[in-house]
């Protein structure tokens, strides 16, 4: 009897039958994804989180730009070459040192690229009614020293990321994003700049 | 041809009967048993040439310097496992290092980097005034406030999250700016197996990094070693991947191997061509027992070297498996004499005394016994080199033609009574052509040929180039180097042997000079004078650094309006700050014990209560050491360490050393020459040789070669050979054409075993074998004016 209820359980998951290859391919299929951001860096040692917003453009085959514009105003940019910063009237690359994996981890996040993600994160896919949610857990033992767990949730596109570190401390990452077809000759130009 | 005649002469009845001679057995028994008992864990070869090498006059600091720098190229051994996926790569790597380590040779076997997070945060912390990188210290002592405002733009970077140290405890930021030891911008961790990784090629390499075991260190590591790494390539390749390594000891495996090839090709060849010769010359199985003394004189000399060193080189015995050549003459001058009996039977065909062996002993045991003790001078002299290899090589040679001397007056005449000898007569009538025809010369003809041949010498002479390269002595097989390429092209490591000694009275000094010698080569690598060097100020700032920044930083309290804007309580950045007051300063000693010092501990030599500290910096792709020697020059408390070009100069002067003693030797093997047999012919019996050395030494720089220190000892032993041939000319016991062909048949089995040595892979080898084979050419050209031609006019009349 109880097995019965435990099949009948598992049927709804079956029946709508998402995949990670599936989620990642709808994904992927947005050549170009603009939108606003909030996020919310919640530390032990502060009563309020560190709020900050501003606006991105993801382009499957050019990068991200994120234009950070409250409480300061800071451009990043990651493209093949890496990370760079806008300073001084131009892009200026931050050295990557040992943060270079968490900077391909974000940009693996915010694209869907599921095979890059799955190289490091056990990763369970759960569907609701508006969309979906993935929970990644890290498989290796140095990055389980970092993170205790990283959530995706989205529908059509990404629409939050949270990272849970082992100190404690939390991002919270909210997107409104549309997908689009085409980038802006300057954010182009930007990009592959 | 051996027949056991009764109706033999009353002396060779009495040797018959005469027993085996004990005395001479049980030294050979004994030799033997100590050259077992020697080799019972196997063969005690040594293939480091460090060993061989004159030591240099170093002070205790530079000595240990040198020893730090030698030990992580030997010790270190380092691999890359290829594949064109991921996760296969890493799976070979595992297997790799899983498989390396059943071998026992190895320390330890690395290819995850597994870091305690936790003891690294704490020392990150600690180090925040210590470990800063060059930039942000200059940014904060400099501009405080351009720091500060990036600082808080950094709190809101989204790829930031999940640094080791969190925000609260390090508002400041500071940890984020000490550098990691990093090598190329291609190296990466993998964040799930903690894999070094380098993409290129469209490959994924995966770096693994191993200690070869020193507590058990003995000779057969390197084979181990090689083997191991053997056996995990062929496992990588067949599971479609691709490994590549690089050790010193890979190199140290790779000069046995050859050594072991070279001694069985040189020893084998010269040995077969020797039986083939004896077998044509002396038409008698039993002549083969010639190389009885031979063999046993090998062992003689391993003995000796083994005992007196603990270990034989494996260029020892390469240069000594060559040995054979001249150890073989002691049986050859008395198996020569039979062809007397071929001469006077040519004559008297009723009265042929038959040859034996004890009969031809006899007479010939002056010549022997003074060859023997000329040998034993010419090599001795090389015993006060200041130079271990030709010690070493000495001491084997000596030993050696002992033993076989031993052998051959002691052991061989008595297993060979009885044997009657009936050599070919074809080699004694060509010698006897060739003997009339140089009898035919003119005293015009002899002086212009010796004028040309003068003229011809001196030439050559002027043309030799006599400088020494330490790196010839050792051949690299090309795929090592190919493979050191490959690993350099990936991972920029390409270490050398040259290095920087920073010193100075206290860490302070040192740190400061250090930092000045990085500065002139971050310049020079820019002009690809080098690739890259390590410098312990990298890693660590100096006290007197440490100070001035905790003092900028007590100012900084008063800029912290953009963090204290973005949402940091004001008080919490206090309280950091009044923290980083009261960290107390590293030093060097301190710094590197903790994990993140661990890449670096090789570089700082702490001073004792006695001694002061001292810094190294190490090289990687060298590609102009001039340069380098310029800027030590120009920097105090610096000095460049170049032990290879140190150890060619100390050649250079032991090459002119050596040249000295054997003129001492030439002199002392005079006054015994003459002796025993007057000052007149034993100028001629010394002078023959040395012109035949001259006359090598020509015919080196006519073909283009080098004389090397190793070619000017293969002249030095070609003159001591030339001795003996000279002495049995002089002799001439059985007449000058039997004495002739006698020295012939000397020098073919000499060239059999030199002449091989010209064909090895070493240069030094080689460059010895040519110097002797071409030596030992002069030497019999000109042995039969040993002779003075009145005298010869004389015997023969």
């Amino acid at each position: 009897m109880k097995m019965l209820v435990l099949l009948w359980l598992l049927v709804p998951t079956l029946a709508l039958g998402m995949t990670l290859e599936e989620l990642s391919e709808q994904l992927r299929s947005h050549a170009v994804v603009r939108g606003s951001f909030v996020q919310e860096k919640h530390l032990r040692a502060l009563a309020q989180p560190l709020v900050s917003s501003g606006r991105f453009v993801l382009a499957q085959e050019h990068g991200l730009l994120w234009l950070l514009e409250t409480p300061i105003s800071q451009r990043y940019r990651i493209n093949t070459q890496g990370v760079a910063r806008w300073h001084e009237q131009q892009w200026q690359p931050v050295p990557q040192g040992g943060a270079a994996a968490q900077q391909r981890l974000f940009l693996a996040a915010l694209g869907g690229d599921v095979a890059a993600l799955q190289r490091d994160f056990e990763i369970t896919l759960i569907e609701s009614d508006t969309g979906w949610r993935a929970e990644l857990t890290p498989r290796g033992a140095l990055l389980r020293q970092i993170f205790a767990g990283i959530q995706l949730i989205g529908a059509e596109v990404v629409q939050g990321i949270e990272l849970q570190e082992q100190s404690g401390d939390r991002t919270v990452i909210r997107l409104q994003a549309e997908p689009a077809t085409t980038l802006a000759p300057a954010e182009q130009a930007e990009l592959d700049q | 041809m051996i027949s056991n005649d009764r109706s033999q002469p009353a002396p060779v009845r009495a040797a018959l009967q005469q027993p085996l001679p004990l005395g001479t057995l049980a030294i050979v028994l004994l030799v033997m048993i100590a050259a077992a008992w020697q080799w019972r864990d196997g063969p005690p070869l040594s293939t480091d040439l460090t060993a061989l090498l004159p030591t240099l006059e170093q002070t205790a600091q530079e000595q240990r310097a040198q020893q730090r720098v030698e030990q992580r190229l030997n010790e270190r051994l380092l691999l890359l496992i290829g594949h064109d996926q991921r996760s296969h790569a890493s799976a070979l790597a595992e297997q790799t290092a899983t498989q390396l380590n059943t071998c026992g040779c190895f320390e330890w076997v690395r290819w995850q980097q597994q870091p305690d997070l936790d003891k690294v945060g704490q020392q990150l912390l600690a180090g925040r005034l210590a470990l800063l990188d060059n930039a942000t210290r200059d940014q904060l002592l400099h501009h405080p406030e351009r720091y500060l405002a990036q600082r808080a733009a950094a709190l809101f970077d989204p790829f930031s999250a999940g640094g080791v140290v969190a925000p609260d405890r390090d508002w400041l930021g500071l940890t984020r700016h000490i550098s990691l030891p990093q090598g190329n911008g291609d190296i990466a961790i993998d964040a799930t197996t903690g894999a070094v990784t380098i993409e290129a090629d469209e490959r994924i390499w995966i770096l693994a990094e191993a200690r070869i075991n020193t507590t058990s260190f003995d000779v057969a590591a390197p084979v181990a070693v090689r083997d191991a790494v053997a056996l995990a390539r062929a496992q990588v390749t067949a599971g479609g991947g691709e490994l590549l390594a690089l050790g010193g000891v890979l190199y140290a495996a790779a000069a046995r191997d050859q050594a072991a090839a070279e001694v069985a090709w040189v020893g084998g060849g010269s040995v077969i061509g020797i039986i083939l010769l004896l077998l044509f010359a002396f038409r008698s199985p039993r002549a083969l027992m010639a190389l009885l003394p031979v063999s046993l004189g090998l062992v003689c000399g391993a003995v000796a070297s083994v005992g007196l060193f603990g270990e034989i080189h494996v260029l020892t015995l390469v240069l000594g498996a060559s040995l054979i050549g001249v150890a073989i003459d002691y049986p050859l001058h008395y198996l020569s004499k039979s062809w007397l009996t071929k001469r006077q039977d040519q004559q008297h065909e009723d009265a042929a005394p038959q040859w034996h062996s004890l009969t031809a002993l006899r007479s010939t045991l002056p010549g022997l016994r003074l060859s023997l003790a000329t040998s034993v001078v010419g090599y001795g002299a090389l015993l006060f080199t200041p130079f271990p290899a030709l010690t070493q090589i000495a001491v084997f040679s000596i030993a050696g033609l002992g033993g076989a001397f031993l052998v051959a007056v002691g052991l061989l005449p008595a297993l060979l009574a009885g044997t009657r000898l009936q050599p070919a007569s074809r080699p004694l009538a060509l010698v006897a052509a060739i003997e009339r025809q140089r009898r035919r010369l003119s005293s015009r003809q002899q002086i212009s040929l010796a004028l040309v041949a003068a003229l011809l010498t001196a030439y050559g002479i002027a043309r030799l180039d006599s400088s020494n390269d330490v790196r010839q002595w050792i051949r690299t097989p090309p795929e090592l180097i190919n493979e050191a390429r490959r690993i350099a092209d990936l991972t920029g490591e390409q270490p050398t042997s040259q290095f920087f000694i920073v010193e100075g009275e206290d860490v302070d000094t040192v740190m400061a000079r250090s930092r000045a010698l990085s500065e002139r080569l971050a310049a020079l690598t820019e002009q690809n004078v080098l690739s890259s060097f390590r410098s312990i100020d990298q890693f660590i700032a100096s006290p007197a650094e440490q100070l001035q920044l905790r003092h900028a930083l007590a100012k900084l309290s008063a800029q912290f309006e953009p963090l204290i804007a973005v949402g940091i309580p004001a008080e919490q950045l206090q309280a950091e700050l009044a923290v980083l007051q009261s960290t107390p300063l590293l030093t060097p000693d301190q710094a590197l014990t903790g994990p993140l010092g661990e890449p670096w501990r090789d570089l700082w030599l702490a001073g004792s209560s006695d001694e002061s500290p001292a810094a190294l910096v190490t090289l990687s792709g060298l590609n102009n050491g001039s340069v380098l020697a310029r800027l030590a020059g120009e920097l105090p408390g610096v000095r460049y360490v170049d032990r290879v070009a140190a150890l060619d100069a100390a050649l250079d002067q032991v090459q002119w050393r050596a040249l000295l003693l054997k003129a001492i030797a030439t002199l002392i093997l005079l006054a015994l020459v003459a002796l025993a047999i007057g000052l007149r012919p034993a100028m001629a019996i010394v002078g023959l040789p040395f012109a035949a050395a001259l006359l090598a030494a020509g015919a080196l720089g006519l073909l283009g070669q080098p004389l090397t220190l190793f070619g000017l000892f293969g002249l030095l032993l070609a003159t001591a050979v030339g001795v003996d041939y000279a002495i049995l000319i002089h002799e001439r016991v059985g007449g000058m054409v039997v004495s002739l062909l006698g020295v012939v048949v000397a020098a073919v089995t000499a060239w059999l075993s030199f002449g091989l040595l010209a064909l090895s892979q070493t240069p030094a080898v080689s460059n010895f074998g040519l110097a002797v084979t071409l030596g030992l050419v002069f030497c019999v050209l000109l042995a039969p004016w040993a002779v003075p031609s009145g005298e010869l006019r004389k015997s023969c009349e």
